[in-house]
């Protein structure tokens, strides 16, 4: 287990820093042997109406359950890819994700799917939920891009939370360095 | 005049839970908090308002409706400040190219320019020409409703109930004006 501190931005436009703890995904990866056919890891969060309230709404639910994320393999197998089992140096507390919640901080917050209870190679591209909910909206990468609105609002500077004043959204969330060769001759406009 | 003071003062309940939410508790996300008190109470007020008329035979409740408005107003001025100054950083080209751009603040633009207009024809020596253009406060109840769904993520249950009073108080004013049924 090892600290790290991420960067987290939400798609809605606010911002914080959050000291998580876990493990690099591409080690649990290795560890599951995938066939080399795969091409995206899918990931799907627990479904158990008793443990989650909105998930007993049925057809009054906010979302469809269960939700869904997925990763390109190569995104997946980048180092800054991680599961987090912890923040705050403490267990990850439910409403946090636990037992395991992925964390690709160059993303919208919302690819870090909580407590996923089931991980699928495939060689198809998943369909995540929020890109089955609104798909114009959402897209698959979700990377972090300053120059890409969300058609409702712009994603040009955030909402630090504890602030009152906004600041500068960075280019894959200030990743770049790190992630910028995963998308090298793809329109980020196009697939946002 | 000790009524319409005790309505003020509850009236500015929420004002002062908002002081005291971005204060003293210091939550998290001010911007948006700020967007969801004051949009809320102020679509709330924007309701109450219209209710205040359609039951005027019933409950006489005429001489406190200006006041209600007129407070729905503020808090729709405190939710456009929050948007300029807070939001947009006082940067008049964002202001303009985001309103322009984005339907859902175009449209709460236009539901508070109503507002603006109903405030200033609301005192005693212009409301009289100017009652029969009140009207206008039911689309700006469309539009802000319109506004507040475009607004969100996704819409919670206690969202859905909220705004099923839109079409409840609609199609009640509307049978009362087609006469279908006498309130």
């Amino acid at each position: 287990m090892q600290e790290r501190i991420y960067r987290f931005r939400c798609v809605e436009g606010w911002s914080m820093v959050v000291p998580w703890v876990g493990f690099e995904l591409p080690q649990l990866i290795k560890y599951l042997k995938p066939l080399s056919s795969a091409k995206y890891i899918r990931f799907e969060t627990l479904y158990d109406p008793d443990q989650f309230p909105d998930q007993k709404r049925g057809v009054l639910a906010a979302i469809e359950y269960p939700y869904v994320e997925a990763l390109r393999m190569d995104e997946a197998m980048n180092p800054l890819s991680f599961i987090a089992t912890g923040l705050y140096r403490h267990t990850l507390p439910p409403q946090n994700g636990a037992p395991l919640r992925l964390i690709t901080p160059w993303k919208y917050g919302f690819k870090s799917i909580k407590s996923i209870a089931k991980i699928t190679f495939t060689d198809t591209e998943p369909i995540n939920t929020w890109q089955k909910i609104a798909s114009n909206e959402y897209g698959f990468f979700a990377n972090v891009n300053p120059n890409v609105d969300h058609p409702r609002w712009s994603q040009a500077r955030e909402r630090v939370l504890g602030k009152f004043f906004k600041q500068d959204t960075l280019m894959f969330n200030g990743y770049e360095k790190e992630v910028a060769h995963l998308y090298k001759g793809i329109d980020l406009k196009k697939l946002f | 005049m000790k009524k319409k003071l005790a309505l003020a003062s509850i009236l500015l309940l929420p004002f002062i839970f908002l002081l005291y939410m971005l204060f003293v508790v210091e939550v998290e996300d001010p911007i948006k908090y700020i967007y969801t008190i004051t949009g809320a109470t102020a679509l709330m007020l924007l309701y109450i308002t219209t209710i205040i008329s359609m039951l005027k035979k019933a409950i006489n409740l005429v001489k406190y409706r200006r006041m209600v408005g007129l407070f729905s107003f503020f808090y729709a001025l405190l939710h456009m400040i929050n948007f300029v100054v807070l939001d947009m950083e006082l940067d008049a080209a964002s202001v303009i190219s985001e309103t322009l751009k984005r339907p859902f603040i175009y449209l709460g633009t236009i539901s508070f320019l109503l507002l603006v207009f109903m405030s200033i024809t609301s005192t005693k020596k212009l409301f009289p020409k100017f009652y029969k253009y009140h009207k206008v406060i039911y689309i700006s109840i469309i539009l802000s409703s319109v506004h507040f769904v475009m607004a969100q993520k996704a819409l919670s249950v206690e969202q859905w109930v909220y705004l099923s009073i839109m079409p409840i108080v609609l199609v009640f004013k509307l049978l009362q004006r087609t006469k279908i049924i006498h309130i």
